[in-house]
């Protein structure tokens, strides 16, 4: 499955909510969308599901524009709100069995469809239980539950770990990875950047309509953060170390941070080594040398900096 | 065999609509666990159980019943049937609504292939459900009033079936309701009050005027049959344009929003201009084609208001089904959602009725009725589109087009307002009794003008609308231009298409 939106552009009167977006990505791609508020993420999912009408552009699944056919779109699609299900006086049970019905499934073909549903999400003890006792986290599941009960290829979650706690955003996490290895199509946005990077194999970054940066963890930090990070641990003469860093080349930063040597390089990993070489070779002790890894959050402040510096200019 | 198929067939698609609709079964699933509607159902029994204890226990009544008590208890009966069913059955399905389009939920609809139709016939369907219950749990009370004479069995079925009839339009109405305004989760709960104190105070003045005198006289005045073909018809007429709006108050903005009533709208006013037509060749009365024009015109008129207040041209997904060749494109305009088609749509039709009066009526033009409503869609039309044209022109970023109807309804208040002040000033001035020439024809209320000045009404509406066009002609002209199929994703891109 290939899902592509080419050109997308939304308005509100003069408010550019999306504004030009265009990004493809296919089966088992789990695409983390970041963004800060009101950035049009929640905009731009709710066009790809259907809700909301496009000023200008498209969103096409395997080919099929989502604006030309949205019942055909509907059909491989899952869509889970970044809003809780409340409906009053219905069971989880009948709750998945009133969406399977409204999907278009009747008889044994629901009936199994809601078990497997009830049975991955693990709600199957509490399919009798109403949907108002449940807790934010097992309401979360539900709506994860009522996406998945058409067995769509493509998903689309909003927000979907927003106010739960940190035990019900791992049992999230762990369905969608499972998700993500039965190869669905997964598009999701969240707040948390540190779930994100666990979770997707690909980014987007977006603000004011407009995608900043897109690619893999690795490429990202490649293009926004092109140092690389250094921890270096040794027994002592810590400064001495700093100094003797700072006179090699390649070496733009070295400083003391709680007992461990941060430093920057900029270079490849042979950089790297050849730093470990020298400094052994100068005698100095090393206990640990390493490379710090980026966190999509530094990417993200990086490229959101980025746009406000080049704004102002 | 294709003809004894038929039915069945038709059958089957019917009850798999109506009955297998998923919104059914989860409406019918709430229901069975609602206390607020198990209390209603019990509290109607008990008390309908209490009256008729109380009745048949009480010595002079049983008296009175050899004079043919049986109407009195029966309306008494029917008064609390038609209480609980025509209030507490709507309200409830309009505040659950309500609750249901405040939230998110609606979204989870939407994104699975339920239609709005379904969803509107679905409520419709599991509400008349409860309601059947209702009336079968209420049946064996109300035959009862038959042995206590005074009543007949045709006037007790008849009865029913026109209360029924009433209680499904309330229900429609009460989906209706539900879906006009904009989710909130405030609002619905003053929507739903407002709803059951306007519905609650129609039915008390129902049931305790009109009801006891209704089942007395039933019998004499009323011939059953021509009764209930006529509340048939009438039901048919409102249930359809209501369920009508409603699917189209549900429709996404994406969609033909208005197809749903422009369709229904025709069809309901071909249909009765025939039934007119025929009644008129029958009696010989060319008279009876008004009673069809009128109303259609009064409805023409205040639909223009709805079709005022819709967004200029079709969105991007909606244009993507425009026929390409321009014939095609002409003869489907007028049903496509956009403030200049359904003015087209409101003229085609206005005219057509029009035209129908003047050529079977003789005495149309110069009939007091015929000035009357010709002053009526006038003004109507001059209004709205003086409205529309003042929104654009003054409020374009803010005012949103959806509130176009507040503008010309502010304009007409306003008009009112100004020719009374001027008219009431001129009278303590002058002394003159002048005033209806003065001030009623800049407004509305020129409809109600003394009949030796309704010509003045009609060359003023007339002048006005005129004016109303001339100043819309250039937009309109633009709107129609742009009434053409167009990619979404051709190289250029496409420029922000007005809202």
């Amino acid at each position: 499955m290939k899902i592509e939106t080419r050109d997308l552009k939304k308005y509100f009167g003069k408010t550019k909510a999306v504004d030009g977006i265009s990004f493809v990505f296919g089966s088992g791609d789990v695409v983390g969308l970041v963004g800060p508020n009101g950035s049009g993420k929640t905009t731009m999912m709710r066009i790809m599901a259907t809700l909301e009408e496009q000023t200008s552009g498209d969103v096409f699944i395997d080919g099929v524009s989502v604006s030309e056919y949205p019942d055909r779109a509907r059909q491989v699609m899952g869509f889970v709100p970044d809003a809780l299900p409340e409906y009053e006086d219905v069971t989880v049970h009948e709750y998945l069995d009133f969406f399977g019905r409204a999907y278009g499934m009747m008889g044994k073909e629901l009936e199994s469809a809601v078990d497997e549903v009830e049975e991955f999400t693990g709600l199957k003890k509490m399919r009798e239980t109403l949907l108002k006792a449940l807790s934010k986290g097992m309401k979360q599941r539900v709506s994860v539950g009522r996406s998945l009960i058409h067995n769509p290829e493509f998903l689309i979650l909003d927000e979907p770990a927003a106010g739960l706690d940190p035990g019900a955003r791992v049992e999230l996490r762990q369905l969608l990875s499972i998700l993500a290895q039965q190869k669905k199509a997964i598009f999701l946005s969240s707040h948390i950047l540190a779930e994100l990077t666990e979770i997707c194999n690909r980014f987007i970054i977006i603000d004011d309509g407009k995608v900043l940066d897109e690619g893999t963890l690795s490429e990202l930090a490649g293009r926004k953060l092109p140092r690389k990070g250094l921890v270096i641990k040794t027994i002592n003469r810590i400064a001495e170390i700093c100094k003797c860093l700072l006179e090699m080349p390649g070496v733009c930063e070295a400083r003391e941070d709680g007992g461990a040597i941060l430093a920057e390089v900029e270079g490849t990993d042979e950089t790297c080594s050849t730093i470990l070489a020298n400094l052994i070779g100068d005698g100095f002790k090393i206990s640990e040398f390493r490379q710090k890894g980026h966190s999509l959050e530094d990417i993200f402040i990086t490229a959101t900096k980025n746009k406000q510096k080049n704004n102002q200019k | 065999m294709k003809i004894i198929t038929l039915p069945v067939r038709f059958s089957r698609n019917i009850v798999r609509k109506a009955f297998l609709n998923p919104i059914v079964i989860k409406e019918l699933r709430q229901t069975v666990r609602s206390q607020y509607l198990l209390s209603i159902v019990f509290s109607c029994l008990f008390l309908q159980l209490l009256v008729s204890g109380i009745y048949l226990s009480n010595s002079d009544l049983i008296i009175d019943a050899a004079r043919g008590a049986g109407s009195s208890l029966f309306a008494f009966l029917f008064g609390v049937l038609g209480f609980v069913s025509c209030v507490f059955i709507p309200v409830y399905i309009l505040a659950r609504l309500g609750r249901e389009r405040s939230g998110y939920n609606l979204d989870f609809l939407y994104v699975t292939t339920l239609t709005p139709g379904a969803i509107v016939r679905g409520k419709f369907f599991s509400s008349l459900i409860v309601s059947l219950m209702l009336f079968s749990l209420s049946a064996p009370f109300l035959t009862l009033t038959y042995f206590l004479r005074g009543i007949s069995l045709p006037v007790i079925f008849m009865s029913l079936y026109i209360l029924f009839l009433v209680n499904a339009l309330l229900i429609q109405g009460s989906i209706f309701f539900g879906s006009l305004f904009a989710p909130n989760r405030k609002f619905y709960r003053i929507q739903t009050v407002l709803f059951a104190l306007i519905v609650a105070a129609c039915a008390f003045f129902f049931f305790n005027f009109g009801v006891r005198g209704f089942f007395r006289h039933s019998g004499y005045f009323f011939n059953i049959k021509t009764m209930v073909l006529w509340a048939t018809g009438i039901f048919v007429m409102i249930y359809s344009f209501s369920y009508a709006c409603s699917v189209s108050l549900l429709m996404p903005g994406s969609t033909n929003k208005s197809l749903p009533v422009r369709v229904t709208f025709t069809v309901i006013w071909i249909a009765n201009g025939i039934i007119a037509g025929i009644f008129a060749l029958a009696k010989s009365k060319s008279e009876i084609i008004e009673i069809w024009a009128i109303p259609s015109l009064v409805f023409l008129g205040l639909l223009l208001l709805w079709v005022v207040s819709e967004r200029e041209s079709p969105g991007p997904r909606l244009r993507k089904s425009i026929p390409v060749k321009l014939l095609k494109r002409l003869a489907v305009s007028p049903f496509f959602t956009g403030s200049a088609n359904g003015i087209i749509w409101i003229f085609i039709l206005g005219i057509m009725t029009v035209v129908c009066c003047f050529l079977f009526i003789p005495s149309f033009a110069s009939s007091e009725g015929g000035r009357r409503i010709l002053v009526f869609i006038l003004y109507v039309s001059a209004y709205s589109l003086t409205g529309a044209y003042i929104r654009r022109k003054l409020f374009g970023d803010k005012i949103p087009y959806y509130q176009t109807w507040a503008i010309v309804l502010i304009l007409m208040g306003f008009v009112v307002i100004i020719a009374l002040v001027v008219s009431f000033l001129r009278e303590i001035e002058v002394g003159s009794d002048d005033s209806q020439i003065l001030f009623l024809p800049t407004a509305i209320a020129a409809v109600f003008l003394e009949y030796e000045y309704i010509n003045l009404g009609l060359i003023f509406g007339l002048t006005w609308f005129a004016a109303a066009l001339l100043i819309n002609f250039s937009w309109f002209v633009q709107r129609l231009k742009d009434f053409r199929r167009e990619s979404l994703t051709d190289e250029k891109g496409i420029s922000p298409i007005p809202d």
